[in-house]
């Protein structure tokens, strides 16, 4: 009977751990994260580098990891109170839905998405939800970006007629309700080494399937799939898992290729995953977010091939040129370089710039805290916020 | 005095009681007849207005409910049917090429209800689907194929996903043209199910909800309660859901909240809907009428009572009217008249009052006049015995007198005294005709309205001295106010003095005397009647009890010098004055004599 009720306590305790995430105190802000998104492994450079707005004097941010767990991260303040937060917890959910719940039940402080959608429904279902937005910095652009070390991907104008197949106007009006503006190549139409040219990547189908003809592929099996040199224009696009927007542009871009003859399969993965992918170069095409720049520097880091966030393997001589150049030019002439090198690669199209999202939506539970925005909109960082007593 | 320029002060109401008084009665009969039939109307009015308001809202929100549970089911159904046509055409295709998956990518593009479609092969397993298929995907199992394959369409119980979300399963039988088969498989989310119960949310604070046969909310206007998995827990409700009836129910939620909820079973389901308000919300149509049918009630109320008073007013005025004229009339104004108004029965009987009046005053002086002809007779055959005896002395004086100066030696002092007996007689006699014409002769009464208080402290400061020479105290006491009555000022002045004058002489060795006016009050068989008192109270040893019942008899008197009609034309000046002298007396100790007088009017302090 006493090892019945032991029995039964330990299960109890472990249960009641398992349903009911643990808290940290009052003193605690609990950011909701998606585990897509970022890699969990990765939070502590997120908080050093501000990327959660942890404080405005970088040198007090002093965490110390106490967990760590694809489901949970908890940094400790090194600072003792009054300082605050005194943990930051950083909770991971496999999608936006699942986070949806989560925020609207109050288990969370802080979060943020690119969903209007799930905005108005956190607006909806909860008032203490405080709903704020931000605009996003200049050129940070939806793309997907194709492995140009795969056999076919290698091939720019296969890359190009993946380009034309995307309906992005289409995607632009029904998913993203007018909430980014649609690009044409790495840089906005802010940027002054932006070249109308870009905007030669509207949707052509034809001009696609024309170009995949030219390139050689054809269906000889009658399955509606085009081969090259005997291998399917098959391809498996990853996005990132449980973002919402992003599901439904990936089957929407796996519909469009379908439609010229090349499938896809659509994967979501964990960011640890794609990261893994990615830096093995075992991937075909992948939905990301990149924050470009008009520097130098920003565009060697991306586009040429020692560049250390080269995702797409891309490597273009003359552009490779232009680059070791222009590091070493004043303008004008490092401009004129620069925009050779974006000239290069939007013929190259290492990848699909499909847009620039330009509004993110924040989530601060209110009833938990009293002041975390200034001057009305702009969110304080987490050291300044009142917690409600 | 004509009754009508009376000040309605006059009226006599203020010693009736508020409720006993004939406008208090009459007011409350009139009012409560016009009450009835508006409070009555008010409140069957109130009652049939919040029975409709209920009956309307539940009946609103049941159809509401019913609407929405049929767009629910037909959103069900709808889905259903775009399924089995995408598995007609599905089937046509060639399940090795693209197509089968482009047609399913498009139906979840473009049907919002679906979110993802898959295509299972005869083993259960997904060959194709709109999502990433891993390896942990669950397949149906080849059960579930056979019993599809006995052409039934399959609609799952609701599921919660990982996301904590509702949602359902559909799936058709697939039969290709090579004849192998497979299903059609969906996952249908719940969003449209959402939207259709946000816009069924009645007013500010109702909610609409969907529950399924366990309770747990798939579909609420607050979210919160989805994502928290909260239940629905009124068993009454419940049961109904279970039981496939619909209708409404009033309870009290949780926060003690009382709600009025409309519920309705969603068909092919075990699931409920409900749509709810909280009463105070609900019923605001209903409180709002029956405030606006109370302040017509009470208006109309009101608006009954003023006419009434006016109405009662006019009713009772003119019997008021009359009773003062009565009262004024037997206060003694026997000139008072009332000016009938109007042609009613109190007109009549102010005109019948009015000759009543007239001839009893009439009566009243034949009545007096004969009074006055045997006091006088009385008096004369007093004053002829009074009169025998001064008369006789003088006779017998003069008689000595001629007898003395008969003689030769006539002695002057002798004469001297008899001359002046027979001078003293006829002063005497003098007085005696005198004070017989002041009877006699009665001077016609000039009255008007005298403060008591005011004449007795006038007569105390005229005697005042002579009280002070013979070892009196005179105290006077007064009720506070003004105590006035309708009198001949001089006349009643005379009889008090008269009274005042016997008190003083009767303390030969000093002593008090008290006055006292007070406020009385008397009711007798002609009713109530407003007195005033005026007591005086001496100490001059009493009176005999024989004495008491002649004290006021004409020539009545037990002094040396006093001439016994002091206090009878006191007494007489008294009764002119339609009052009485009363007199009680402890021998040896004190005397009170009492004047009653009928009381005008009485001013506040």
């Amino acid at each position: 009977m006493v090892k019945r009720s032991i029995f039964i306590y330990l299960f109890l305790c472990s249960a009641s751990t398992f349903v009911y995430p643990q808290s940290y105190g009052e003193n605690s802000i609990v950011i909701g994260e998606l585990s897509g998104r970022v890699d969990y492994q990765n939070v502590g450079e997120l908080l050093k580098s501000n990327f959660y707005p942890v404080s405005r004097n970088t040198e007090r941010i002093s965490f110390t990891q106490v967990k760590n767990t694809p489901k949970e991260v908890v940094y400790k303040n090194n600072y003792p109170p009054p300082y605050t937060p005194q943990y930051i917890v950083i909770r991971f959910f496999e999608s936006e839905k699942s986070l949806l719940a989560a925020i609207i039940t109050e288990e969370i402080d802080y979060s943020r998405t690119e969903s209007a959608q799930i905005a108005d429904e956190i607006d909806k279902a909860n008032s203490a939800i405080k709903v704020l937005f931000k605009i996003r910095p200049s050129h940070y652009a939806k793309l997907i970006a194709y492995n140009n070390n795969h056999p076919l991907l290698a091939n720019r104008n296969i890359r190009k007629a993946l380009t034309y197949a995307i309906n992005k106007r289409y995607i632009h009006k029904n998913l993203l309700d007018s909430r980014a503006n649609i690009a044409y190549g790495p840089l906005d139409v802010s940027s002054q080494l932006y070249i109308q040219e870009f905007e030669d990547y509207k949707y052509q189908p034809q001009r696609a399937m024309r170009t995949l003809r030219m390139e050689g592929c054809r269906d000889s099996n009658n399955d509606g799939v085009l081969e090259k040199n005997n291998i399917p224009l098959k391809f498996t696009l990853i996005y990132e898992k449980g973002v919402l927007p992003d599901e439904d542009i990936v089957r929407l871009v796996k519909l469009d290729w379908n439609k010229i003859g090349i499938d896809a399969a659509i994967r979501p993965m964990s960011k640890m995953d794609i990261v893994k992918s990615v830096n093995s170069g075992r991937y075909d095409a992948l939905l990301t977010n990149i924050q470009f720049d008009d520097t130098v520097e920003n565009l060697k880091k991306h586009f040429s091939i020692t560049g250390e966030e080269n995702i797409f393997s891309y490597y273009n001589k003359t552009a490779s040129y232009f680059l070791d150049m222009a590091g070493e030019q004043k303008p004008p002439t490092r401009d004129q370089l620069m925009q050779g090198v974006v000239r290069a690669v939007i013929k190259d199209q290492p990848a699909s710039f499909l847009f620039f999202i330009w509004l993110d939506w924040y989530f601060v539970n209110t009833n938990k805290f009293d002041q975390f925005i200034e001057n009305r909109k702009e969110i304080l960082p987490f050291d300044e916020w009142k917690f409600k007593k | 005095m004509n009754g009508n320029s009376r000040n309605r002060a006059d009226i006599p109401r203020s010693r009736i009681k508020l409720l006993n008084r004939l406008l208090t009665r009459l007011l409350i009969s009139h009012i409560l007849l016009a009450s009835l039939p508006i409070v009555i109307a008010g409140i069957l009015l109130t009652r049939t207005a919040k029975n409709s308001i209920e009956d309307i809202v539940s009946h609103r929100n049941l159809e509401f409910a019913k609407r929405t549970s049929q767009s629910i089911a037909n959103s069900l159904d709808q889905a259903q049917k775009v399924l089995k046509s995408t598995a007609e055409n599905v089937q046509t295709f060639d399940m090795r090429t693209i197509t089968p998956a482009i047609l399913i990518n498009n139906v979840v593009k473009d049907v919002d209800i679906f979110e993802e479609i898959a295509i299972l092969n005869d083993a259960g397993q997904i060959d194709i689907s709109t999502h990433y298929i891993s390896d942990r995907d669950v397949h149906m199992g080849k059960d579930f194929v056979r019993k599809l394959r006995l052409g039934d369409d399959y609609l799952s119980e609701l599921q919660i996903s990982d996301e904590n979300l509702p949602f359902i399963e559909l799936a058709q039988p697939l039969l290709f043209l090579d004849g192998s088969e497979g299903i059609l498989h969906a996952k249908v989310n719940l969003k449209v199910m959402w939207d259709l119960i946000d816009s069924s949310a009645v007013g500010d604070q109702g909610e609409a909800f969907v529950f399924d046969k366990n309770g747990t909310f798939i579909a609420h206007s607050d979210r919160k309660k989805i994502y928290g998995k909260d239940n629905f827990n009124i068993q009454s409700i419940l049961d109904g859901i279970a039981g496939n009836e619909s209708g409404h129910k009033i309870y009290s939620n949780s926060d003690g909240i009382e709600m009025i909820a409309s519920f309705a079973p969603l068909n092919t389901t075990r699931w409920g809907i409900v749509i709810q308000q909280p009463t105070p919300e609900a019923f605001r149509p209903a409180r709002h009428m029956n405030m606006q049918i109370i302040v017509i009630v009470i208006s109309a109320l009101l608006i009954a009572s003023i006419i009434a008073y006016i109405y009662t007013r006019r009713i009772v005025e003119p019997i008021n009217l009359l009773i003062s004229g009565i009262k004024k009339y037997s206060t003694g104004n026997l000139d008072y008249r009332i000016k009938p108004r109007g042609k009613d029965e109190i007109a009549t009987l102010m005109k019948q009052f009015n000759t009543m009046a007239i001839r009893l005053t009439a009566y009243q002086n034949r009545l007096k006049r004969i009074e006055r002809f045997e006091t006088l007779s009385k008096m004369a055959a007093i004053l002829s015995h009074e009169i025998k005896n001064p008369l006789n002395a003088m006779v017998i004086n003069m008689q000595i007198q001629r007898k003395e100066l008969e003689k030769s030696a006539v002695n002057k002092t002798k004469l001297l005294h008899y001359q002046n007996v027979v001078t003293s007689e006829i002063s005497r006699l003098d007085k005696l005709v005198n004070n017989f014409l002041l009877i006699a002769i009665q001077p016609e009464l000039k009255k008007s309205e005298v403060t008591i208080s005011r004449l007795i402290q006038e007569i105390i400061e005229a005697y005042d001295v002579e009280a002070e020479q013979k070892n009196i105290q005179i105290i006077a006491e007064y009720d506070p106010g003004s105590l006035t009555v309708n009198a001949d000022e001089n006349r009643i002045k005379q009889a008090f003095i008269n009274i005042v004058i016997n008190a003083l002489q009767a303390m030969t060795d000093g002593g008090e005397l008290r006055i006292k006016v007070y406020a009385d009050s008397s009711v007798t068989s002609e009713g109530y009647h407003d007195l005033v008192k005026i007591e005086f109270r001496d100490t001059g040893g009493g009176i005999s009890k024989e004495s008491l019942e002649h004290i006021f008899d004409f020539y009545y008197t037990t002094k040396k010098d006093g001439t016994g009609l002091g206090l009878a034309i006191a007494q007489q000046i008294i009764d002119e004055h339609e009052g009485k002298i009363e007199v009680e007396s402890i021998l040896n100790e004190s005397t009170i004599f009492t004047v009653t007088l009928p009381l005008v009017f009485q001013t506040n302090s």
